[in-house]
């Protein structure tokens, strides 16, 4: 009887464990992480901005613009936890807002305005962020996805400092509510550690972080099926709208896609970009539902697989060549299709699951 | 001797308890709160009020996933997008950028340091406005059945942002005006001596787009705040009989000094086919001044984002000298097709009302019957039968529990904001519904209560009641600190 205990003592002790091991690893090593790498990217950007500023020339517009896309890595592969600072700040929108008024950016950047951080601000969220950086060093995207040196003129370099030390401020508010103190929780603790801990005055109990983390899972891969890709892909060749196109200036979209389903993959598997770091939502479901648990995995990366092969099906790899080719439709379809069959499985079979 | 006083004791025991047992209203142990339209979720999280009402067919899931995909997406002010329709002033870009996950808008922050903060980019609150001149209503078609009066050049409401174009002009700055805020701060004790600081946002308006001497300054100007609530379970509550409505009026709780009234509002559909009499019992709004989810959403699409549409075809700002200047950077025509326009009045009529929680936990009971004995059911009326719903047929005859009377009260003084509103006076505010009020704290930690989001928690909402709610807010304040805690309790099981 006691030797039964003592064994029940150490069960359980050992199963709440390996929860806060799951927790710690996916707020700190993951979460945290991704935000504080999409810091870094958003300095390096405006360094790179900076350079092209000193030396305007096509490689070193190709630097920066190879920063964006950097950059762009880390946001879409927070997409997947879309709670907290990011959303009760409304950063999200300042930092991501689509589309982008290009007649009010040409009206701007043809005044005689100085294109201050201040100016850039008050000018609102339809003119600064990822998309309105895109378009500047990327071009139209019409027939490109880039363009000669010559067009980023002076006064769009100096629209693309301020707009980007404004980025650099959002990301720097929400690294610090993660890492330093999250002001609206009673306690003032970071975010990080309210998730990691599964306390404050958001959760009680660690399945109240897990049924959020599921949950959005299930915003962004809701998202990227009916709102990223439904919006442009439209029911049939003929209802193709490029103008919603995701990443219109860079043809970034499939990556952009493809990241947003790896933070999914960064949850649930505990890996950051690839390399695991410990625990994540699978190794809390192994234990109440192993063939599940692994199911879930496959499906997700079968999902992201579905998503590149998009780019196998049009001779530019790009989702506008394959949304407005025949040979390409079926293959967005097919992504579509893989999305769905995610999303369905999150929210069926996982979330009743792991708060059971 | 001790065997009669037990068999006493016994039957008045039995006496006391035996009519609360038999009239123990059915609210106390209620778990369904929207019908079979609730869904029953295991956890609450951030995302616990997205989900669409539980008893939606396969079609009708599709049409709300259409909405929901309209409500997040922006509007843009580039005429060669065709997404064209934001402003050219206004409060949001969305409908989630208030709603954000369909829960209430986000307490403003103070910038630390400043005695003012200016409002310089899009928040869940804005500003109606009125002329309140003194001048009496007449409740027909020359006052527009009482409706507020549009301050000249500006209207009823206070876009404080606009597109590009608006704020890129040196002369103005963000949009109709520039709105600030600061918070005010008092204490409030109780009488076992406990203290909570009370905050109340106080609004000025600066910089009008018409210079110093605007129409907007003057002093029969008044201006009230209106903070974004949750959407959950609407097309129930445009369910409910209205004979049932006006039955609550009717009844009498002047011992309690309530005495809730009916809005009788414009009712838009019923103008635009021509009615000479196109007024309706008003339901939604923070004074119940709009009778149809139809009306509230077009109304908010078209003021709120600045989105012309088949119910308000015309431009918010229309016949303004703004406007006038704007013409250059506009394109004509209707902005929302009508199918986005259907799809987000359907969203905004059937997003769920999550299952109870904690049902029974002796503590949320026990506030339960709290909330009932100091009087909160006299407004906050738990329960409903629906009758019809015209376009839902599932929200018909649907045992709810919204906890509202859909009546205007008076709330007092500190609340009020002193703008009639068709039979709303400057004292009256529409009880709100109290359903998801356990949720939406989860869903926004910042989310603020009561009709300016002054309310930090349910606590400091209970405290600023006042007018017809004295009498019950008193007898909370009087309860012992274990009562107030499990009424509130009971709360955040809804």
């Amino acid at each position: 009887m006691g030797l039964f205990k003592l064994m029940a003592g150490v069960a359980l002790c050992f199963s709440l464990q390996a929860r806060a091991d799951a927790l710690q690893n996916i707020s700190y090593n993951i979460m945290l992480r991704t935000y504080k790498a999409l810091q870094a990217a958003t300095d390096d950007m405006h360094a790179k901005i900076v350079v092209l500023q000193n030396e305007p020339t096509q490689d070193n517009l190709t630097a920066a613009q190879n920063a964006w896309r950097a950059m762009r890595v880390q946001w879409e592969a927070s997409e997947g936890f879309l709670f907290g600072p990011v959303s009760e700040l409304e950063i999200d929108p300042e930092l991501d807002t689509w589309p982008l008024d290009r007649t009010a950016l040409q009206g701007v950047l043809n005044s005689g305005e100085a294109l201050t951080p201040d100016y850039v601000r008050n000018l609102g969220a339809e003119l600064g962020g990822f998309h309105t950086v895109e378009f500047l060093l990327f071009g139209n995207g019409v027939n490109s996805n880039t363009q000669p040196v010559a067009n980023v003129t002076p006064r769009v370099l100096q629209y693309l400092n301020s707009t980007v030390q404004l980025m650099q401020g959002h990301v720097n508010t929400l690294v610090s509510s993660w890492e330093t103190g999250w002001v609206k929780d009673s306690s003032g603790r970071p975010y990080a550690e309210l998730v990691a801990t599964a306390s404050g005055d958001t959760f009680e109990q660690p399945r109240d972080v897990y049924a959020q983390m599921v949950e959005g899972m299930m915003g962004i891969i809701g998202e990227v099926s009916s709102t990223k890709i439904a919006n442009s892909f439209g029911g049939s060749i003929g209802a193709v709208d490029l103008e919603k196109e995701e990443s219109p200036y860079s043809w970034n979209s499939l990556a952009d896609f493809t990241d947003n389903v790896r933070s999914v993959l960064n949850v649930y598997t505990g890996e950051y970009m690839g390399v695991r770091q410990g625990e994540g939502l699978k190794d809390v479901l192994m234990e109440k539902d192993p063939a599940l648990a692994q199911a879930v995995e496959d499906k997700i990366r079968d999902t992201m697989q579905r998503i590149q092969n998009i780019a196998l099906s049009n001779p530019g790899g790009t989702f506008r060549g394959a949304i407005t080719s025949p040979a390409g439709r079926p293959s967005v379809q097919n992504a579509i299709d893989g999305l769905d069959e995610l999303f369905a499985m999150l929210q069926n079979e996982v979330l009743p699951a792991i708060v059971r | 001797m001790a065997g009669l006083f037990f068999i006493l004791s016994t039957s008045v025991t039995a006496q006391v308890l035996r009519p609360r047992a038999v009239t123990e209203p059915d609210f106390i142990t209620a778990r369904l709160l929207a019908g079979e339209a609730s869904t029953i979720v295991p956890v609450i999280t951030a995302f616990s009020l997205k989900a669409p009402a539980a008893n939606l067919t396969e079609d009708q899931k599709a049409l709300h996933l259409r909405g929901d995909v309209r409500f997040d997406r922006n509007f843009s002010g580039d005429t060669q997008l065709s997404d064209y329709g934001l402003g050219p002033v206004f409060n949001h870009r969305n409908c989630a950028g208030c709603h954000s996950k369909d829960g209430r808008g986000s307490l403003l922050e103070a910038k630390p340091g400043s005695y003012w903060t200016r409002i310089d980019v899009p928040r869940a609150v804005f500003l109606r406005m009125s002329v309140e001149d003194g001048s009496p209503q007449t409740f027909d078609a020359a006052d527009l059945w009482g409706s507020p009066v549009p301050v000249p050049g500006f209207g009823t409401q206070l876009f404080h942002i606009g597109v590009p174009q608006v704020r890129a002009a040196p002369s103005s700055g963000s949009g109709l005006a520039d709105v600030y805020f600061r918070y005010e701060t008092r204490p409030f004790t109780y009488p076992d001596g406990r203290t909570v600081q009370l905050r109340k946002p106080i609004f000025k308006v600066e910089n009008p787009y018409d210079g110093e001497n605007s129409r907007l300054l003057q002093d029969d100007v008044r201006f009230g705040a209106r903070a974004t609530p949750q959407m959950s379970g609407l097309g129930l509550l445009e369910a409910i009989k209205e004979e049932d409505i006006l039955n609550l009026a009717a009844r009498d709780l002047s011992a309690w000094g309530i005495h809730g009234k009916p809005n009788w509002v414009l009712d838009r559909q019923k103008q635009l086919r021509g009615d000479i009499y196109p007024v309706s019992l008003g339901r939604f709004g923070l004074k119940a001044n709009t009778p149809t989810i139809a009306q509230q959403a077009l109304g908010a699409l078209h003021g709120d984002i600045g989105v012309t549409n088949w119910m308000f075809p015309e431009e918010s700002i229309a016949g303004s000298k703004l406007f006038q200047e704007f013409l250059p950077h506009w394109r004509e025509g209707i902005e929302a097709s009508a199918e986005d326009s259907e799809a987000l009045i359907f969203y905004s009529q059937t997003l769920a009302v999550p299952a109870r929680r904690d049902v029974d936990d002796p503590v949320v009971v026990a506030g339960a019957r709290t909330f009932q004995r100091v009087g909160c059911t006299g407004c906050h009326q738990p329960s409903f039968t629906t009758g019809t719903h015209e376009t839902i047929p599932q929200f018909s005859n649907q045992l709810i529990f919204p906890f509202t009377d859909m009546l205007l009260h008076d709330m007092g003084e500190e609340l009020a904001d002193g703008r009639r509103d068709f039979h709303a006076g400057g004292r009256d505010w529409k009880t709100r519904p109290l359903w998801t009020m356990g949720v939406v704290g989860k869903v926004n930690s910042l989310a603020g209560l009561l009709h300016d989001g002054r309310a930090r928690n349910l606590e400091e909402a209970i405290l600023w009641h006042g007018g017809e709610a004295a009498v019950s807010r008193n007898a909370f304040v009087n309860e012992p600190k274990e009562n107030r805690d499990a009424l509130i309790r009971f709360l955040k099981s809804l």
